[in-house]
């Protein structure tokens, strides 16, 4: 759905609008890492040609995320807290003059010291990006005698993983278009959740949720960077309502880089004890997260999350903290926490059955988990049939590396398997079918691309029993739709989709109704079916028949918010197994085939499903292989904010990948998809590398220099005498 | 004052003649969205490295921000736009039918680069000499694998020809 529009380029994006009058907005940002603005000289701005508006942290004390204790901060800072941080905005008429405009406003500082690391943020005497201290901890957790188990362990391994900072880099860049008539704003936004943008602009403005109305039509990706009000969409708000005239804002690519937040880093230490058969018995995790000046970090997720819940151990010790810096911001991108997390645990694992002597598959097949968190019960868990159906699909047997050593290059192959939330929650909808015989499908998600318009289609079509021809999706207007939670943590189906279900069920019952009273046939005798209503097999009127006998459209609303049932966790499961070449002598790595094996339960639409995987695949290919955000360790500035240097996996990388779903019936209906299908790609390729060349990378990305180090490393060390 | 950055420029857009006072430091890319109102080229990265903002300059794909409207006097324009009317390009239709997009917004992009990929002479069409030619062409949805299938499937039924 909506794909036409897209491929005839017809479809318009936030930054495809315009407003007579419209005015260009640019941003103002911090040169010191870590200070307050003593001073801003606004006159040079002023100055410039087709300048018409400037606005500073002194003008304008708007607060973004007011009353969120993590992360509220103020809009316009003065108290800068990294290279970027925006302490005004510019308005002029054309790009140019705004662009101009603000590289002539001169701002003075009072400067402080400033840390860009976890270690210098961490001693004593540190540089404070934050008056109350260096450190968010979240939390210790776990299950069971951590001490007691790991004693009764025959085999300990120990390791220290490293996840580089990676950005989300959806290819859209940020914009915003807003205008007011009275005290009513409109936004035009790239957002993942009309309402929570709404809602959230309404908040940090100070004006009733009912006077803001906001527009998403199309989206260029997102991955969770997109997912509230953002920044952007209220600085358009507060110079359109200074200015009198519409205000576009637009984000350079640069701009991304450093103004909005991508994945946090990780450190994390690992202790892994197995009995002597292979039993994992205990597990203890300790993580460090970089998490940049700010974070986004929406609760309830963590800065790292999972191991625990995809293998089954005695006794479990997690600890984690997130630590600012002066650097950028971070916050959500595709399963915030799970890759990090997934990444060394995975790679632990495999250690572990190595170190035991463990086919590293056999190993996953006895330890996987039966029961979550030792005692909870699962809805359905089809993690068994994924490693299964995907070893058989991938060749497992065939393409593990006996231990050859290839003169040039070497392949292996590796697994990974992984869990992710499937939560359960709240979703409105309303199906309605028109005067016209067609159906019409309103919630409040937006489409990002992640094929949920079709899917909701979908589910509508076959629960009203119409032909998805008739179906039309409504939505990315707060203005006629009801509410929904938007687009993230991969939970539109589940979500969303419950309430469509529902509602088209019901509608279906109405229109049996009707086509009962113009039939003179009990409804219960009557079934719809292609857009026919049928008696026992036999058509007896078309569905066009009853909307054309109706007074106006026929409306039905659903809300839905099921609920788990006590001691009881939904996961969604994945098994994922690479196969990769790597040049010995370079220290490139090249995936060759992938195959994806996914427990999402039953998956409603099976095309933009396997769509989905690819994405997550290619994305992780990206964290595993190219992609780290460079910090300077001068200024904790970005160093590499563009895609020249920021390298994104392009199309020449793209392996033979395979998708297989394991359609696990679980009673909740379909679980999510989305964003687990990046979480253990890096685990995967780190352990398929291993298995190639017996060098164990403990640390994303996998560079040719890190690799081909690796290598040099294993060659010396076997040469004679080396020791 | 501004009159010493202005220069006339004529060109075809998607068949029909325009003739516009251009900024000389203005992009293509910038020009056809804001002057000429075709916003089927998309602005990734306004530094010619994500093809988002390809279209046809005679008949072959260029980055539109790589390059200045007045450096397109004279020349044919094609955007996506221009590409078949109503989606009758078998090439868009392949992309659709092999779900070749997620969020879209590489999507213009992809069919241009693709276009001038299938027209030019002596193209090597396999999957191999797709990659090759779109590797300019960034998708960070990650939908290259169906874009390649997408771009075969066009290739064999005749060359993509609208
Ligand atoms: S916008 Fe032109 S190449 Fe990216
Ligand atoms: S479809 Fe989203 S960038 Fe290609």
């Amino acid at each position: 759905m909506d794909a036409l529009e897209r491929a005839t380029g017809v479809a318009r994006y936030a930054a495809d609008w315009k407003k007579k009058d419209m005015l260009y907005a640019r941003i103002i940002t911090s040169t010191v890492p870590n200070g307050r603005v003593v001073e801003i000289d606004k006159s040079g701005a002023s100055g410039t040609e087709g300048v018409v508006d400037v606005v500073t942290c002194f003008d304008d004390r708007t607060i973004w995320h007011a009353g969120e204790r993590e992360h509220e901060r103020r809009l316009f800072t003065d108290r800068v807290r990294f290279v970027g941080d925006c302490i005004g905005a510019v308005a002029a008429r054309t790009r140019m003059a705004a662009q101009k405009g603000s590289e002539a406003v001169r701002a003075r500082y009072e400067e402080y010291q400033a840390t860009f690391t976890i270690e210098s943020s961490l001693r004593e005497g540190a540089p404070k990006v934050w008056d109350d201290g260096n450190v968010l901890k979240t939390r210790n957790y776990g299950y069971g005698d951590v001490e007691e188990a790991f004693g009764a362990c025959s085999v300990i391994v120990e390791g220290e993983y490293e996840t580089a900072r990676v950005h989300n880099s959806q290819l859209e860049p940020a914009a915003s278009l807003a205008w007011w008539e009275g005290d009513r704003l409109t936004v035009v936004a790239a957002t993942q959740s009309i309402f929570g943008c709404r809602n959230g602009i309404a908040r940090d403005l100070g004006i009733p949720a009912d006077n803001v109305r906001v527009i998403t039509k199309y989206k260029g990706g997102g991955f969770g960077n997109k997912a509230d009000s953002m920044n952007y969409d209220l600085i358009a708000a507060i110079l359109a309502r200074r200015t009198g005239r519409p205000v576009m804002v637009e984000y350079s690519r640069s701009d991304e880089f450093t103004s909005v937040h991508g994945r946090w880093s990780s450190r994390q230490k690992l202790r892994l004890g197995c009995d002597q058969s292979g039993n994992v018995l205990a597990l203890e995790v300790n993580a460090m997260c970089d998490i940049g000046a700010y974070t986004r970090r929406i609760k309830p997720f963590n800065f790292v999350d999972g191991a625990q819940s995809y293998y089954s151990c005695r006794a479990f010790r997690g600890e984690d903290a997130g630590v600012y810096t002066n650097t950028p911001a971070t916050g959500h991108m595709r399963a915030p926490s799970g890759p990090q997390s997934c990444f060394a645990s995975e790679t632990i694992m495999d250690e572990a059955a190595f170190r035991l002597g463990i086919d590293p598959l056999q190993f996953r097949l006895r330890n996987m988990v039966r029961v979550a968190h030792n005692s909870e019960t699962l809805t359905s868990n089809g993690l068994e049939e994924c490693l299964r159906a995907g070893a058989e699909a991938f060749g497992w047997k065939e393409r593990r590396n006996a231990g050859a050593v290839a003169a040039e290059t070497s392949t292996g192959a590796g697994v990974a398997i992984a869990a992710w939330h499937s939560r359960l929650g709240r979703g409105e909808a309303a199906v309605s079918l028109t005067r016209d015989g067609r159906i019409v499908v309103r919630t409040g998600v937006v489409d990002i691309g992640t094929g949920a318009k079709t899917t909701m289609a979908v589910i509508a079509s076959r629960n009203t029993g119409m032909p998805i021809e008739s179906v039309d999706v409504e939505w990315g207007d707060t203005e006629g739709s009801p509410y929904s939670v938007g687009e993230s943590g991969s939970r539109t189906t589940a979500f969303t989709g419950t309430a469509v279900k529902a509602a088209s069920t019901a509608l279906r019952g109405r229109i049996l109704e009707k086509a009962s009273g113009i039939s003179g046939i009990a409804p219960g005798s009557l079934e719809i079916r292609n857009g026919a209503v049928l008696n026992a097999g036999r058509k007896l009127l078309a569905v066009e028949d009853v909307a054309e006998t109706l007074e106006s459209e026929l409306v039905e609303k659903a809300a839905t918010e099921p609920a788990l049932p006590k001691g009881t966790e939904r996961l969604s499961f994945a098994a994922h197994f690479a196969e990769v070449e790597v040049d010995s002598e370079t220290g490139a790595v090249r995936v060759l085939k992938y195959v994806a094996a996914h427990d999402s339960g039953p998956i409603v639409n099976s095309l933009t499903a396997t769509s989905q995987v690819h994405g997550g695949v290619i994305m992780g290919m990206g964290m595993a292989l190219t992609e780290q955000l460079l910090i300077s360790d001068y200024d904790g500035s970005v160093l590499n904010g563009s895609f020249m240097l920021y390298r994104l996996p392009n199309i020449k990388q793209t392996p033979d990948i395979q998708a297989i779903f394991i359609n696990t019936d679980d009673p909740f209906g379909p679980k999510s998809l989305g964003e687990i299908t990046l979480v253990p790609v890096a685990a995967a390729i780190g352990n398929a590398i291993f298995n190639a060349t017996g060098v164990r990378l403990r640390r994303t990305p996998f560079t040719p220099e890190r690799v081909a180090a690796g290598i040099e490393g294993k060659r010396s060390e076997s040469l004679p005498g080396a020791r | 004052m501004s009159g010493k950055w202005k220069r006339q420029v004529s060109f075809t857009v998607n068949g029909a003649s325009q003739s516009l006072e251009a900024d000389v430091r203005d992009t293509l890319l910038d020009t056809l969205r804001d002057r000429v109102g075709l916003t089927g080229p998309k602005k990734g990265c306004d530094e010619g490295v994500c093809g988002a903002c390809s279209i046809l300059l005679d008949g072959r794909a260029v980055c539109s921000c790589s390059m200045l409207a007045v450096e397109a006097h004279g020349s044919n324009v094609v955007t996506i736009e221009g590409l078949g009317k109503d989606g009758e390009d078998r090439l868009q239709l392949s992309f659709i039918a092999h779900d070749a997009m997620q969020c879209g917004f590489c999507t213009p992009g992809q069919i241009i680069a693709a276009r001038s990929f299938l027209d030019s002479p002596g193209a090597d069409l396999t999957a191999e000499g797709i990659k090759n030619a779109l590797s300019g062409n960034i998708c960070r949805c990650g939908c290259y694998a169906n874009i390649i299938e997408a771009v075969l499937a066009a290739a064999r039924s005749g060359g993509g020809e609208p």
